[in-house]
């Protein structure tokens, strides 16, 4: 017997030549810069922290992210402040605590939300308007969500994209793209101008079954100032995954009826460890005509119950699917009520 | 054992083991995962646990030696419990041959393998494990072993000539 374990005569010494060759990666700097960060932080820490191409003030650039996600959550300060549409990744129709799913080791509530209905999804543009009413303002928004065909790879997909736009040029604009058959995150492309201290922000995540790498890169005019790399498995107990631009009608895939429960995790900008994902447990609570501007429609009443305990409810339509109401149940951080309505709707 | 742990509170000590230790053991997670971001976790979790690890560490056989089988340990048990085998982008991999083709086939053509062949085969083959040592570490029988590792190569040999049509 050689080394090996094969005869004198190696009948493999083909494919042992191949696989000796075979190319590895190398151990580098970044990865280094990580451990040690995990050490000190007595912590996992995914993300590289040496990677920010210009970075002046280290501990301050840190700290602005943990800062600027904070702010995005707290969404209303901010957005009044600025006159824009801060919602962030996760604020996009499901508002919530800062306490995420990812960060906690409890399972979803219920069973994940099954697709079986995804053909029932057609072309279409929908107008929302979103109004939070705080103690001593009422501030207002629009919100369009465009849902169109497209192929990503040899995928046929769906393209959905929401936008809202605040004063002067702001804009947030986050465009999802999922799998038409199954509705399985593709892509997620998440634009906010301004952001904090940049001119503009842009997250990109493909994604490839329940792994997704990512780039976060932050602007100050057409100069790149920032960027971090993401790359992620996503736990396959908080299946599915819902990019946030398309929460308002994944629930057409899903065949609800008065019994039904389940579990699915709003994807977030995953820059940071604990706004990677978010998973909210929804169960029909009833069957109610809700009139909105752009018609009465019979729905499902859906409550939606966040991993940090917040509440809120959905008004799903009964025919397609289309969410056409949401109301937060309390007034979280006592920042005020949010509700988002069904303005108009175009077929295309 | 006591000089080996307290150095270890320092920053630059774990940065010196790193850069001893870091490549070959990113390259055996590597081979058994075919990820770069799983092997990244793997030697990340290593490293990170380092200290409490050399608590338990019994001299007797070289630090290198020690870490790869905790690399390898690491490896598998990521690698049971992942459902899917992802196929990576191999651009920014070192490069060992010049011919980009084969270096992307030898990849794919591993990547059919079960895992079970797979674990097998990279030990055996490509870390020098024996198949005594493999038995012990994948819970199987040295005969069990020396199966696998059969047909893994013949298995890889079949994925290449389907890679090189």
């Amino acid at each position: 017997m050689t080394r090996n374990g094969g005869d004198a005569h190696d009948e493999f010494a083909d494919v042992r030549k191949e696989l000796s060759a075979m190319p590895v990666p190398t151990a580098d700097e970044r990865l280094l810069a990580r451990i040690l960060e995990s050490a000190r932080r007595g912590r996992r820490v995914s993300l590289p922290v040496d990677d920010v191409v210009r970075r002046r003030r280290p501990v301050y650039w840190i700290g602005a992210v943990a800062a600027a996600i904070a702010a995005v959550f707290a969404f209303n300060q901010f957005a009044v402040d600025r006159g824009v549409a801060s919602e962030g990744a996760f604020e996009g129709w499901f508002k919530t605590r800062s306490a995420y799913a990812q960060s906690s080791t409890a399972a979803p509530a219920y069973h994940g939300a099954h697709v079986t209905l995804a053909g029932r999804l057609q072309p279409m543009r929908l107008a929302y308007l979103r109004t939070v009413r705080a103690k001593d303002a009422v501030t207002t928004l629009d919100l369009t969500v465009s849902v169109a065909r497209d192929v990503v790879g040899r995928t046929a997909a769906w393209r959905v994209v929401t936008t809202s736009r605040g004063a002067g040029t702001a804009l947030q604009q986050d465009s999802a793209w999922v799998s038409a058959s199954t509705f399985a995150p593709l892509r997620q492309v998440c634009v906010e101008a301004p952001y904090r201290k940049y001119d503009r922000i842009v997250i990109e995540q493909s994604f490839n079954g329940s792994r997704f790498r990512g780039d976060m890169k932050a602007f100050q005019g057409s100069a790149l100032s920032a960027h971090r790399r993401v790359d992620r498995t996503l736990p396959n107990s908080f299946m599915p995954f819902v990019p946030s631009a398309f929460t308002p009608v994944f629930p057409s895939g899903i065949p609800i009826d008065r019994a039904w429960k389940g579990s699915f995790a709003v994807l977030g900008w995953a820059i940071r460890d604990n706004d990677v994902f978010r998973s909210v447990a929804m169960q029909v609570d009833g069957e109610e005509n809700v009139r909105v501007p752009a018609g009465e429609f019979p729905c499902w009443r859906i409550r939606v119950d966040h991993a940090g305990g917040h509440r809120q409810w959905f008004w799903v339509r009964r025919s397609d699917g289309v969410g056409v109401r949401t109301l937060d149940s309390t007034d979280v951080r006592a920042q005020g009520v949010r509700e988002i309505v069904l303005r108009s709707e175009e077929r295309r | 054992m006591a000089a080996q742990i307290e150095p270890l509170t320092n920053a630059d000590t774990l940065a010196e083991l790193y850069r001893r230790h870091a490549n070959a053991l990113l390259a055996t997670a590597y081979r058994l995962l075919l990820s770069r971001a799983d092997a990244e976790d793997v030697v990340h979790d290593l490293f990170v646990g380092l200290p409490a690890a050399l608590l338990k560490y019994e001299e007797r056989g070289s630090m290198e030696s020690w870490l790869k089988r905790i690399t390898v340990r690491l490896a598998l048990t990521r690698l049971r419990k992942r459902r899917h085998l992802p196929i990576e982008e191999f651009g920014d991999l070192a490069v060992v041959t010049t011919d980009p083709v084969n270096r992307v086939a030898i990849q794919r053509a591993l990547a059919t393998l079960s895992p079970a062949l797979r674990a097998v085969l990279v030990l055996k083959e490509l870390e020098g494990f024996s198949h005594a040592e493999i038995a012990s570490m994948l819970g199987i029988s040295i005969a069990a072993s020396e199966v696998r590792l059969h047909r893994a190569l013949r298995q890889l040999r079949a994925a290449l000539s389907e890679e090189g049509r």
